[in-house]
């Protein structure tokens, strides 16, 4: 069997599990720059708030109902996403994150282990240890135990869901919509209901082969994994990450050189830390820059340029340089820039680094100074180190006007406990 | 032949290795003796003067531990009606207290329909005697 667990509402739980003030308020977060709604207490759902929402569009909904907004801290969710995995891995030997707040395990080693009971352990556990509230699927496939998830979260009471026996299995099948099955997107689903196939039953029930035709070989699968046959392995350890992006929208336009400058410095800056933190070295580097496609009154650019680097690296004046390099090849003044990105690729694990023929061997020195750079900023906080070119002026970074501490990762933000 | 600099040259160690080096412990690992459960572990930093009879005064961290379940006497992280507060759980034929540990603060009586949760375990209190963070 496997098993999907699922953080319920995650951002919002975290952000209550720090403040028990908003524990019966409706609560929504919102995703970078402030945009739209991505995580919503049950509260805020109740009050009509979908996936997805522009927080613009319901600022009156927001003062009427007192609804609490947070940007999203990352640095939190992270942490806390961590530890849920953590308690999951002490019961689960096999897993496999799947995002910040799901995480699938393989139950077949766990012969002893009665699916319901276990199930509820873990969310006993993780509750008591985290504070994070989760829901558990159970099933004999990766897919089918994703619809289980989904069922778990439906039913409201225990948030379990074991679709363990045939009975089981099919009735959980004709109850889930075609849309609603993992792997089938909007067009498989809207070609799918052409042909009749409104629930997950109608379309494991179709023939293999009308599916291979139509939905090649990926719908293929999925209709196996609602056949209880599995198809989508638990790949143990998430792969190395191929590529590392900093990107983002302004939250202005920006047209000045310099500006772009600074924000390009910036992002390359970050893959470089992310690189560091991964213990990997990027061998290409990729900028891009584009303006704002939905305002039709200014004229449009997009370009991107990819570059060789001489020799892999994850050091920041390095690819800073290159990054700029990159950056003069596109650059044309005289447009509105919207966003900007640094994607840092093909990246190689730093020990299988081998270094270019006329590259000088200063780079265990480099990567010493970085190393340090990097326990300085962490030390200090903001960025205190960082290259000339990178910004003074935040104006491109992150809007973050409802911005909670980092409560678990840094002293200063440690949560106040009142004593009096 | 090139120039070259004395520095440069290899160095030959000499001299006795330490006697201690077949003897030699790990670092204190305060990490481990704090987090008895890490996943399970929070520090909080303590505003006011309840628990100072508790050696727990005003500006402390404490470390809690939500895996640890409290016991009779234990000091605890509460939320009583929204309000995060640090307290003595005591339990008794009359009922359960949160009790202050000085005189100045009264006890609070849990009484139905309070909404009332213990968050965790105070299982540390760490306190910067040298250079005092609030």
């Amino acid at each position: 069997m496997i098993a999907l667990i699922d953080c319920n509402n995650f951002y919002v739980s975290c952000e209550r599990l720090f403040n028990p003030a908003i524990a019966r308020k409706p609560v929504i977060v919102l995703s970078n720059n402030d945009g739209c709604a991505i995580s919503r207490s049950e509260e805020a759902k109740a009050l009509g708030i979908r996936m997805g929402t522009p927080a613009f569009m319901i600022r009156e909904l927001i003062r009427r109902h007192d609804v609490q907004v947070f940007s999203s801290n990352y640095a939190l969710y992270g942490d806390i996403s961590n530890r849920v995995m953590q308690v999951i891995r002490s019961f689960v030997p096999s897993t496999e994150v799947y995002s910040i707040d799901e995480i699938f395990g393989d139950l077949s080693a766990l012969v002893y282990s009665e699916p319901a009971t276990l199930a509820s352990d873990i969310r006993e556990a993780v509750l008591q240890y985290t504070g994070i509230p989760v829901s558990v699927g159970i099933a004999p496939t990766k897919t089918l135990a994703k619809m289980a998830n989904r069922c778990a979260k439906k039913a409201g009471g225990t948030g379990i869901f074991c679709a363990t026996s045939p009975g089981e299995i099919s009735a959980m099948l004709s109850a889930t919509a075609i849309g609603d099955v993992w792997g089938i997107g909007p067009e498989h689903r809207s070609f799918l209901q052409q042909h009749q196939v409104y629930t997950a039953a109608d379309f494991a029930a179709a023939p293999p082969a009308w599916v291979r035709r139509h939905l090649h070989v990926v719908g293929e699968r999925t209709q196996q994994e609602l056949r209880g046959v599995r198809c989508i392995g638990c790949q143990e350890e998430s792969p190395r990450k191929k590529n590392i992006c900093t990107a983002r929208s302004f939250g202005k336009l920006i047209t000045g050189r310099r500006e772009v400058q600074q924000a390009v410095a910036t992002f390359a800056a970050a893959c470089a830390r992310k690189m560091r933190n991964e213990g990997t070295c990027a061998r290409k580097l990729h900028v891009f820059i584009q303006t704002n496609p939905h305002r039709r009154q200014d004229a449009q650019y997009f370009h991107s340029v990819t570059r060789e680097l001489p020799v892999a690296t994850s050091n920041t004046s390095h690819l800073v340089k290159h990054a700029m390099t990159a950056l003069e090849m596109i650059y044309r003044p005289g447009f509105n820039y919207h966003k900007t990105g640094v994607i840092a690729m093909d990246l190689v694990p730093e020990t299988q680094v081998q270094l270019a023929l006329f590259e000088n061997a200063a780079v265990p020195k480099d990567r010493a100074v970085m190393l340090a750079v990097d326990s300085i900023n962490e030390d200090f906080g903001a960025e205190v180190i960082r290259p000339g070119r990178q910004e003074f002026n935040k104006k491109w970074t992150l809007r973050q006007e409802h911005l909670s501490g980092r409560f678990t990762t840094r002293f200063d933000h440690l949560v106040k406990v009142k004593a009096s | 032949m090139e120039p070259f600099n004395l520095t440069d040259l290899p160095v030959a160690r000499a001299g006795f290795p330490s006697p201690a080096n077949d003897y030699l412990d790990p670092d204190l690992d305060f990490n481990a003796y704090f987090r008895q459960h890490p996943s399970a572990t929070f520090a909080m930093r303590v505003e006011g003067d309840c628990m100072a009879d508790a050696h727990i005064p005003h500006g402390a961290m404490v470390i809690v531990d939500r895996a640890v379940k409290p016991g009779n006497h234990s000091i605890i992280i509460a939320t009583v009606d929204g309000e995060r507060m640090i307290k003595q759980l005591v339990r008794t034929a009359e009922g359960i207290f949160l009790v202050p540990a000085n005189r100045k603060f009264k006890s609070i009586r849990i009484e139905e329909g309070m909404d009332f949760t213990v968050w965790g375990t105070v299982t540390h209190v760490v306190i910067d005697i040298f250079k005092p963070r609030i």
